[in-house]
């Protein structure tokens, strides 16, 4: 079957943090669907609560300018990918990014690095981790979208009712 | 097998429907031909999206260590042999048993996970037989729905997740939201549809639920009853007991306990308890949703009878959520056919009366003992029967403490029906064959049924008052509050009480999913929650190992520190075995549930760690 041509994707995940329950079925499901890698992290707040941390597919990716093997790359879709033929597993990539969503283990001896589960997304589904969320906390929202609403707040959702998490 | 199917999550009794696809050439995320999950199903209560147990069910089907022969065991080793020469086995152990000691010294636990038709199966062969003892071995489970039939509560129940969605005023008793994430969509539904929502969550400690609850209503570890009978207390005072048969029983019974008792002793301030009482009867979309695991309560049959009374005196629907897929519908298999009454032993007196040598051979389908209860009792009965019998699809504590291991079928690879939480019965369909020699239970239940009926039948004896009455359900909720009083009173400063583990009890417990991969990854070895408090008094920081010490053994485990911890309250995995062995076997003499009440311990640092 011929694929598809590739098209800019602007959609993102985004975060409700009012609806997160810290259940990781997220991080289940992304190891489940890239060979036992969990490639997101959970973000621990202060022994409170368990959050996704989402890579976000940077216009001027850290990880991509660190990289000594030029591993990482934008495709077609607007995603920042790891090749996996040439990522030697320096873990460069994982200090240089500035949101540290890039785990440092690495089990298959290349980079964890999120591909948005372009599989899915290509097809017209959303990434496993949002299509699994059992909360309806994660989404996978068109950018400008989000940007233009007052919730949004750098990949994440905030207010959008007033919840006490601690 | 079909290119797609869609199937039931085993892991609780929400009923999530899976969406088992074929991976498509040339994805580089999945082999050709193997299954893979595809969460597009808008169907079943969790519309599309599956908790982390959920995801990881595939791995239960193509799992490296799937048992693929029965085994018979020769001393310490277990040998791989035909299922001719099992059958044969066991058939002729069971005889001989039978022969000497009658058949009401073989019993019969069920797990969880079996079909109803498999319930029916075994129920056909305790009758070939001729045994009383049957029983679903699923400790918290048979606690919650024992606790609700001894109420004699008949609240309506919630028949579908978009029921919940809708409801203005609910009230979580238990850590739902740990038990069966996917239900945390709708309740949150229900909670941010409307900003005066009363969303309320019972619970001792701030398990992920109780972080949801508006009010979160924090009582005092193992004085959820206590909290809860102060809750039908208030809302009988205001109730019309016409049409509730047993409020009678409840007045005269809470008449005994004043308001005031009962705020002392769970710790519950009484205007809050009343303020959610009063939201449930406004109603007009009220509900009471129950999970049968609590974090930190003792009796759970009081817990949940108690819930289920609340409800039925509020107007409010129930919703009662099991750690079993099908433990309500085996339940009630078994109660059909008349296996629900007092003359069979419960599992945790068939353990017992192994020991002291009342019962001599133990067939146990689908079900863990060994890691379901504390103690190290159910190994040591299941080793010194005279014979042990475990079907099991991976090998585990049971498995090494039998004396015949058949090797069973998972969820993925049978067919059936079982009945979830919403009561609709909901029906299986395999996506895959079992690996090996493997067989489904319910085959393997039939062939042993074959060769027991040759021999004399028995019928069953009769079923003795399976649904009890309110009476005894108020005479022990009345000794319940007495002893605890007590104890409470009694409680020696320095001593903690050890919970189970909310966070972590559902992947890496030492149970079935503590096997799979992401458990491991995502929590490499049990913790012991203290509070930052706590954690400050003894010295230690993430990381560091602490002793911990129970009058009935001791253990090392490392420290978490977690802020949702009240004082004097740690909290470890219950199921993993070096827990297990702090916690006393208690069981409760009348209504036979095992009691499974935080043990108080003592901690001493034991040496610097690395800091997490």
């Amino acid at each position: 079957m011929p694929e598809a041509a590739p098209r800019v994707v602007t959609r993102r995940i985004v975060l409700d943090l009012d609806r997160c329950t810290g259940c990781r079925a997220c991080g289940a499901a992304c190891h489940v669907g890239h060979h036992e890698q969990t490639n997101l992290v959970p973000g621990v707040v202060a022994d409170i609560a368990i959050l996704p941390v989402h890579c976000r597919h940077c216009e001027q990716p850290a990880c991509a300018a660190a990289c000594p093997r030029d591993a990482l790359y934008r495709d077609g879709s607007g995603f920042i990918r790891c090749s996996e033929l040439l990522c030697v597993g320096c873990h460069t990539c994982s200090i240089a990014c500035p949101f540290g969503v890039i785990p440092g283990d690495l089990t298959r001896h290349v980079s964890p690095k999120c591909d948005l589960c372009v599989d899915r997304v290509v097809a017209g589904g959303s990434p496993r981790c949002v299509a699994t969320c059992t909360s309806g906390a994660l989404s996978f929202t068109d950018l400008e979208m989000s940007a233009a609403s007052p919730e949004y707040v750098g990949g994440r959702i905030q207010s959008r009712a007033i919840v006490r998490r601690a | 097998m079909p290119d797609a199917a869609i199937s039931i999550c085993p892991f609780c009794s929400m009923g999530c429907t899976w969406r088992l696809g074929r991976a498509a050439a040339p994805a580089y995320l999945g082999e050709p031909g193997v299954p893979t999950l595809d969460y597009t199903t808008g169907e079943g209560p969790n519309r599309g999206s599956l908790c982390a147990k959920g995801n990881l069910s595939l791995e239960l089907m193509a799992h490296p260590r799937r048992l693929e022969s029965p085994l018979l065991r020769q001393g310490d080793r277990l040998r791989p042999v035909g299922w001719t020469e099992a059958l044969a086995f066991v058939g002729n152990e069971l005889a001989q048993v039978r022969e000497i000691h009658g058949g009401g010294a073989i019993g019969l636990l069920l797990g969880p996970q079996l079909t109803n038709q498999e319930a029916t199966a075994a129920a056909r062969l305790a009758r070939a037989i001729g045994t009383p003892h049957v029983d679903l071995c699923e400790p918290e489970d048979h606690a919650v729905l024992r606790g609700i039939e001894l109420s004699a509560a008949r609240p309506e129940t919630v028949v579908s997740v978009e029921q919940v969605d809708t409801m203005n005023a609910l009230l979580v008793v238990g850590d739902l939201l740990t038990l069966a994430p996917c239900a945390a969509r709708p309740v949150l539904n229900a909670r941010y549809r409307e900003r005066r929502h009363t969303v309320a969550v019972l619970s001792p400690t701030k398990t992920r639920t109780a972080w949801f609850g508006r009010p979160a209503l924090h009582s005092e570890p193992n004085a959820e009853a206590a909290a809860l009978a102060m809750m039908l207390a208030l809302a009988l005072e205001s109730a019309d007991p016409r049409g509730l048969a047993w409020a009678e029983d409840a007045r005269s019974a809470l008449a005994r306990w004043t308001v005031t008792d009962l705020e002392h002793q769970s710790r519950l301030p009484a205007d809050r308890a009343a303020a959610v009482v009063q939201a449930l009867r406004q109603g007009p979309a009220a509900g009471v949703l129950l999970a049968s695991q609590f974090g930190a309560t003792a009796r759970l049959d009081l817990v949940a009878g108690l819930a289920a009374l609340l409800a039925d005196a509020v107007g409010a629907r129930l919703l009662t959520v099991l750690e079993g897929a099908n433990s309500s519908g085996i339940h009630a298999t078994l109660a059909a056919e008349g296996y629900a009454g007092r003359s069979g032993h419960t599992t945790p007196e068939l353990l017992e009366a192994v020991m002291t040598g009342n019962v001599r051979a133990l067939l146990v389908f689908g079900a863990d003992p060994v890691a379901a209860f504390p103690g190290s009792l159910a190994a040591r009965a299941m080793r010194a029967a005279s014979l042990s019998v475990a079907t099991a699809a991976l090998p585990g504590p049971a498995v090494e403490a039998a004396h015949v291991v058949l090797p069973s079928a998972v969820f993925g690879e049978k067919s059936g029906t079982i009945r979830g939480a919403f009561g609709t019965p909901a029906d299986l369909s395999p996506v895959m064959a079992p690996p090996g020699q493997a067989r489904q239970d319910l085959a393997i239940l039939d062939a042993l049924a074959a060769r027991m009926a040759s021999a004399a039948m028995s019928p069953p004896e009769t079923a003795g008052d399976s649904h009890g009455s309110a009476r005894t359900f108020f005479d022990e909720l009345d000794l319940f509050l007495r002893s605890e009083g007590r104890e409470a009173a009694s409680r020696e400063p320095g001593t903690h009480l050890l919970v189970a583990e909310s966070s972590a009890t559902n992947a890496a417990d030492g149970s079935l999913t503590g096997q799979l991969s992401w458990a491991r990854y995502a929590y490499p070895e049990p913790l012991l929650g203290i509070s930052p408090a706590h954690a400050a008094s003894l010295g230690v920081r993430a990381g560091d190992r602490v002793r911990i010490r129970s009058d009935w053994g001791h253990t090392e485990l490392p420290v978490r520190i977690d802020h949702g911890l009240p004082e004097g309250v740690v909290t470890a995995p219950h199921r993993d075995p070096a827990v297990r062995g702090l916690v006393r076997w208690r069981r409760e003499p009348t209504v036979r549930t095992l009691d499974l009440r935080p043990e108080r311990v003592s901690l001493e640092r034991v040496l610097e760690g690395a800091h997490a």
